[in-house]
C-alpha cells in the first residue's frame, strides 16, 4: 500500500519538473529577439533547393525540402533560430567536394581555390584547370566517395562536404563524417529535370563562397545563351540517347528526365519521351535491344553517351557494339554523334550543349564534325 | 601342373613410395581359390588394389600370363581379369542390369551399346549367379547379400580368368556368405577361373580356399595349403592370439 | 525379364522434344516491342509487312532463342558430366572455378581498356571471358594431374574460384564507377547481346564439345561405379579425367563467354532429367539433358524477357527461383531414401 502512494507521489514531482522546464523554454524564447527573413533567393528553374537571408546575416539553406543548413557570417555566434539546422561558419576555405558535376560549378565562380579535396582522381578529369590543381597539389585526390580518407580530410580540416546523391548507397560515409565534425551536404542537382536548373545551383555555391554575384552573372549569359537558339523546321526531328552496355542491352533515359528536356529545348524530340518508370528512382532504364530498336530506328539523330559507355571515335566502333545499329536510319545519313566525357563534368554548360543539340537540328552543323560537347562519329 | 595365370615376381606394395608388404611371390592357378588373410594393417587390401592396378607396384611386377601388367592395354587386361571390391558403389538411379551390363565394357564398341550376344551373356551370367530377378530393381535398393552376387555378376561379365575379390562377404549375413563362397567354388571348379580373395573369417577361408597366403609384419609369412596354415599353433602366432584362443575360430 | 525402359525413354524424349517447338514458337512471337499477330505472320512469311518487325524476329529474337536453348543444352550437358564425375549432386558447371576465371579476365580488360581509351567490342569481351575460363581450366587440369581424390580436386576449382573472385574485387577496388557498373551488368548474364555472327561461333565451340561428350558416354558409364572398377573395365582413368575435365570446362567457357555466368541450369536439369528417364546412363541422358536445358533456358529467358517489359530481369535470377527449388527438393527427398534404405 505504500509503496503505490510513494509511486504516485514521484509521478506528480515528475509532472511538476517538467511543466516547469516547458514553461522555462518558452519564456526563454520569449525573451529572445526574433529574426527577420529579409530576402529569399529567386530561382527560376531549380527547385531542389531554396535559400532564405536573414536580418543577422545568416541564411537558411533548405535542400530537398528535409535538409536544412545555416549559414553563419564570420564569427558570428549560432542565433536562436533554426536550431535543428546544419551549422556552417563563413569563410568556407576548405572544401571536399565529392559531387565531380558541381566542380564546373566552382570554377565558373572562380572559387576552385576554396575545393581542397576531390572523390574523383586526375586521371579522370575532363576539365584541364582541375587536373593542373591536383598536379601541383593545390587539390588532394580523397579517395572514392565511397571511401574516402578520413585521416586525410581531418587533417586538412575540411569544413564542409558536398555530397552527390551517391552517398545514400554508403550512409555510413556520412554518419561518419558527421561525427568527425565535418558538416555534409548533399546537393541534389540530379533530381532537377530542367537542365537549367542544374545550373541554377551555381547560385547556391555562390552563396556559400561568398559570389553570389558572380553566380548571378553566369546565370544571367546561360539564360541568354538559351533564348538565341535558332528554330528547327517544323517536324520536329527525333533524337534517341544512349549507350550499349556490357550485357548487350541499351541504356536510354526516361521520358521527362533532364536529357530528355534537353533535347526538347534544342527544338527536337526524345524518342522514349514516353517511356516512365516512376516506381523507380534511376534516371536510365535498360530496354532490350527488339524495343530500342523497334523506338529508335527511326530517329533523326543518334547521340551516345559516352560517359559510361566508353568513348567512340569511329562509326565502325559503334556497330562492333551491335551490329543491328547499321540500319537505323541516323546511321544511314551520317548523323551520329557521341557526347564526350566533357559533357558531364562541364555541368555549368548545359546551355551550350542544348546550342550544340540545336545546331546539329536545325542543319547549321550539316559541314561540321566537331563541335563543343558532340563529335560525330564517321 | 597348370600353368599359373596370375602371379608376382618380387612384389612390394606401398604408398607414396612406402612399402607395406615386401618380397611377395605369388601365383593363382585356374580352378584355385587362394585366399589372403594376416591381421589388419598388415597389407591385404593393398596387395589387393595392387594387383587390380589401383595403385602402382613399389617395386616389382604383376605378371598375366607371364606379361607385366603394366604393358598391357588397359582393355586387354579387362577381359581377363575382373575384381569385386569392398565398400559400397553408389551409383545413381541404376537399375541391377545396367550394373551387370558394365561387365561388357571390354567387349562392346565406342559408344558402350551391348549387341544381342552381349545381352544374351548377361542374362545368362544373371542367371547363373541367381539375381535375374532383381534386373529391374533399383541397385541402391536391393539388400547387401543382392548386392554383392550382382557385383560378382558384373564381373563375370568381362569373362575373366582371374576374378580378385577384396572382403567379399564381410558385409553379408552367414547365409549369404555361405551362399557366396560356395558359388565362387563352383565357378572356379567349373569355368576353370582363378580366384585371389581377401577374407577375415578364418573357418570359412580354411573351407572354401584351396591355397593360402598369409601376411605379416610387412612379408609374406607361409603360402601353403589349408592343413599347414590353419593350424592352432600357427593362427595363434600369426595373430598374435593368447595360446588357445584359436580354437574359437577354426 | 523384359523392362519397359525403352518405351519410356522414348516417351520422355517426344516429351522434352514437343516441349522444345513449343518454346521455340512462344519465344519467337513474344518479345516487348509488341508486333502484333498480323504483323508475325507477314514478316515471317516473307509477304511484305513492315521490315521493321521482320527485322526484330529475324535478328533479334531468333538468334538470342537459339542461343538460349544451344547454351542452356551445353550448361545442362556440363553440369551432369561434373556432377557424375564427382559423384556430388550439387557440383555444377562452375564448380571448378571456369566463371570466376572469365569473370577476372573481364574485370582486368575493362579496366586497361577505359584506361587507355581503347574500346572494348563484344567481339573482345568475349575473347577475354573465353580466355579467363580456359586459364580456370589449366590450373585445374594442373592441379587434377597431381592430386588422386576427388574430394580434393573439387576443393581445388573452389579454392581457385575463391582466388579469382578476390583478385576480382581488389580489381575493383581501383577501378571507377562506371568500370564497376559494366562488370556487374555483365555477371549479371544475359542473351541480349546475341546476333547472329556470335551465335555461329558459340554453335561452332559448343557443338563439337556436345559431340566429344557424347562418345565420352561409355567412360563416364563406367564411371559411375567409381573410380576403382572404372579402372578395373579398361578405362584410362588419366585421359578420361583430362577430357572430362576439358570437355566440360569449354562448354562452361562458351556459356559464360557469349552470356554471362548463368546459374542453376547446370545443376537443376540434370536431377530433373534423372528423375524423369528414372535413369543415369550416359548415351541416353546426355543428349535428354541437352534438350532439358535448353527447354529450361528458353522458358526462363521468355519470362525474364517478358515480365518487366520494356527492361528485362538478368536471366540468371529467374534460373535460380525456377532452379533452387529443384534442387532443394532433390537433396530432400534423398534424405529421405537414405533414411529409408539405413539400418
Amino acid at each position: 500500500m505504500s509503496g503505490r502512494v510513494r509511486q504516485v507521489h514521484c509521478l506528480a514531482a515528475l509532472l511538476l519538473c517538467a511543466l516547469l522546464l516547458i514553461g522555462c523554454g518558452s519564456a526563454l524564447e520569449a525573451a529572445a529577439p526574433q529574426a527577420q527573413v529579409t530576402g529569399h533567393m529567386e530561382l527560376i528553374y531549380a527547385e531542389q533547393f531554396s535559400v532564405d537571408c536573414y536580418d543577422d546575416g545568416s541564411a537558411l539553406i533548405t535542400i530537398g525540402g528535409t535538409d536544412r543548413y545555416l549559414l553563419l557570417p564570420e564569427g558570428a555566434e549560432p542565433p536562436a533560430h533554426d536550431r535543428d539546422a546544419v551549422l556552417l561558419r563563413k569563410p568556407l576555405q576548405k572544401l571536399y567536394l565529392a559531387a565531380s558535376s558541381a566542380m564546373d560549378l566552382f570554377l565558373q565562380l572562380d572559387a576552385l581555390d576554396r575545393v581542397r579535396m576531390t572523390s574523383t582522381s586526375e586521371n579522370n578529369w575532363a576539365i584541364p584547370q582541375v587536373v593542373q590543381a591536383l598536379e601541383s597539389g593545390s587539390m588532394l585526390y580523397a579517395g572514392k566517395y565511397s571511401a574516402p580518407d578520413f585521416e586525410r580530410i581531418l587533417s586538412e580540416g575540411c569544413d564542409l562536404s558536398i555530397q552527390s546523391t551517391m552517398i545514400y548507397h554508403s550512409p555510413e560515409i556520412r554518419e561518419k563524417l558527421t561525427e568527425l565534425g565535418v558538416p555534409v551536404l548533399v546537393e541534389r542537382s540530379s533530381y532537377e529535370s530542367h537542365p537549367l536548373g542544374r545550373v541554377e545551383w551555381i547560385k547556391l555555391y555562390g552563396v556559400l563562397t561568398g559570389r553570389e554575384e558572380e553566380a548571378a552573372r553566369f546565370f544571367e549569359e546561360q539564360l541568354r545563351q538559351l533564348n538565341a537558339l535558332q528554330t528547327v523546321e517544323a517536324e520536329a526531328k527525333d533524337v534517341a540517347f544512349f549507350y550499349i552496355n556490357s550485357a548487350g542491352m541499351a541504356v536510354v533515359h526516361k521520358g521527362g528526365d533532364y536529357v530528355a528536356k534537353m533535347i526538347e529545348l534544342a527544338g527536337g524530340r526524345y524518342v522514349f519521351e514516353d517511356l516512365r518508370r516512376d516506381d523507380s528512382a534511376l534516371s536510365t532504364v535498360n530496354l532490350q535491344m527488339e524495343s530500342f530498336y523497334a523506338g529508335a530506328r527511326d530517329a533523326d539523330v543518334l547521340i551516345y553517351n559516352s560517359a559510361i559507355g566508353g568513348n567512340l571515335d569511329t562509326l565502325a566502333q559503334l556497330l562492333s557494339k551491335s551490329e543491328l545499329l547499321s540500319d537505323f536510319k541516323a546511321v544511314q545519313s551520317g548523323n551520329v554523334w557521341c557526347a564526350g566525357q566533357n559533357m558531364f563534368q562541364e555541368s555549368s554548360a548545359s546551355a551550350g550543349m542544348i546550342a550544340d543539340i540545336n545546331a546539329i537540328l536545325s542543319g547549321q552543323a550539316s559541314e561540321l564534325d566537331e563541335l563543343r560537347f558532340l563529335h560525330r562519329l564517321r | 601342373m597348370q600353368q599359373a595365370c596370375l602371379s608376382t615376381r618380387d612384389l612390394s606394395v606401398g604408398y607414396a613410395g612406402r612399402a607395406v608388404v615386401e618380397n611377395i611371390e605369388l601365383s593363382a592357378a585356374p580352378g584355385e581359390i587362394l585366399s589372403v588373410i594376416g591381421p589388419n594393417g598388415a597389407g591385404k587390401t593393398t596387395l589387393i588394389r595392387t594387383l587390380i592396378r589401383q595403385l602402382e607396384p613399389i617395386r616389382g611386377s604383376v605378371l598375366l600370363d607371364g606379361q607385366e601388367l603394366s604393358c598391357l592395354p588397359g582393355t586387354q587386361i579387362a577381359r581377363s581379369l575382373a575384381a569385386v571390391l569392398t565398400g559400397r558403389p553408389e551409383p545413381e538411379s541404376m537399375r541391377c542390369e545396367e550394373v551387370v551390363s558394365l561387365g561388357r565394357i571390354p567387349y562392346t564398341g565406342r559408344l558402350g551399346i551391348l549387341s544381342a550376344g552381349d545381352k544374351q551373356k548377361v542374362a545368362q551370367t544373371m542367371a547363373l549367379v541367381g539375381v535375374s530377378e532383381f534386373a529391374d530393381a533399383d541397385f541402391e535398393q536391393i539388400s547387401d547379400g543382392q548386392r554383392q552376387r550382382v557385383l560378382l555378376a558384373r564381373a563375370l561379365c568381362q569373362e575373366p580368368r582371374v576374378l580378385i575379390l577384396d572382403e567379399p562377404v564381410s558385409y553379408l549375413d552367414l547365409k549369404h556368405k555361405l551362399e557366396l563362397l560356395r558359388l565362387l567354388r563352383r565357378l572356379a571348379r567349373e569355368q576353370g577361373l582363378a580366384v585371389i580373395m581377401s577374407i577375415h573369417e578364418l573357418s570359412l577361408a580354411r573351407r572354401f580356399s584351396d591355397r593360402v597366403l598369409c601376411l605379416k609384419d610387412g612379408r609374406v609369412d607361409r603360402t601353403g595349403g589349408p592343413e599347414e596354415i590353419f593350424s592352432p599353433d600357427y593362427i595363434e602366432r600369426l595373430f598374435s592370439l593368447d595360446a588357445g584362443s584359436a580354437e574359437i575360430f577354426l | 525379364m523384359k523392362s519397359n525402359h525403352p518405351r519410356r525413354f522414348a516417351l520422355c524424349f517426344a516429351l522434352l522434344g514437343a516441349a522444345l517447338l513449343l518454346l521455340l514458337l512462344l519465344n519467337t512471337v513474344t518479345g516487348s516491342a509488341g508486333i502484333g499477330p498480323a504483323q508475325l505472320l507477314a514478316a515471317l512469311s516473307g509477304r511484305g509487312g513492315d521490315e521493321t518487325a521482320l527485322r526484330i524476329v529475324r535478328d533479334i529474337r531468333l538468334p538470342r532463342l537459339l542461343a538460349a536453348a544451344l547454351l542452356g543444352g551445353a550448361l545442362s550437358v556440363s553440369g551432369f558430366q561434373l556432377q557424375t564425375f564427382f559423384a556430388n549432386p550439387i557440383a555444377g558447371p562452375f564448380v571448378l572455378g571456369v566463371s570466376s576465371g572469365a569473370k577476372l579476365t573481364v574485370a582486368l580488360s575493362m579496366v586497361f581498356c577505359l584506361a587507355n581509351g581503347v574500346l572494348l567490342s563484344s567481339a573482345g569481351m568475349i575473347l577475354t571471358a573465353f580466355a579467363g575460363a580456359m586459364l580456370s581450366m589449366g590450373l585445374v587440369l594442373l592441379a587434377a594431374g597431381r592430386l588422386r581424390s576427388m574430394a580434393l580436386l573439387i576443393v581445388c576449382g573452389v579454392m581457385i574460384g575463391y582466388i579469382c573472385s578476390a583478385v576480382t574485387d581488389i580489381v575493383v577496388t581501383f577501378a571507377d564507377d562506371s568500370n564497376i557498373v559494366n562488370l556487374h551488368n555483365w555477371s549479371l548474364g544475359s542473351f541480349s547481346g546475341m546476333g547472329w555472327g556470335q551465335l555461329r561461333a558459340a554453335a561452332v565451340t559448343a557443338l563439337a564439345a556436345l559431340v566429344f561428350s557424347f562418345l565420352l558416354s561409355k567412360p563416364m558409364n563406367a564411371y559411375q561405379l567409381g573410380e576403382a572398377y572404372a579402372r578395373s573395365m579398361g578405362v584410362d582413368i588419366r585421359r578420361f579425367r583430362v577430357e572430362l575435365i576439358l570437355l566440360s570446362s569449354v562448354l562452361a567457357a562458351c556459356v559464360t563467354a557469349f552470356a554471362g555466368p548463368i546459374s542453376f541450369v547446370g545443376i537443376a536439369v540434370p536431377h530433373l532429367i534423372r528423375r524423369l528417364f528414372r535413369s543415369s546412363r550416359p548415351l541416353v541422358i546426355l543428349p535428354a539433358c541437352f534438350l532439358g536445358g535448353a527447354v529450361f533456358c528458353l522458358f526462363c529467358d521468355l519470362i525474364a524477357r517478358t515480365l518487366f517489359a520494356p527492361t528485362e530481369l538478368s536471366i540468371s535470377s529467374v534460373t535460380a527461383v525456377f532452379g533452387a527449388p529443384v534442387v532443394i527438393g532433390m537433396l530432400l527427398s534423398r534424405q529421405k531414401k537414405r533414411r529409408q534404405q539405413g539400418g
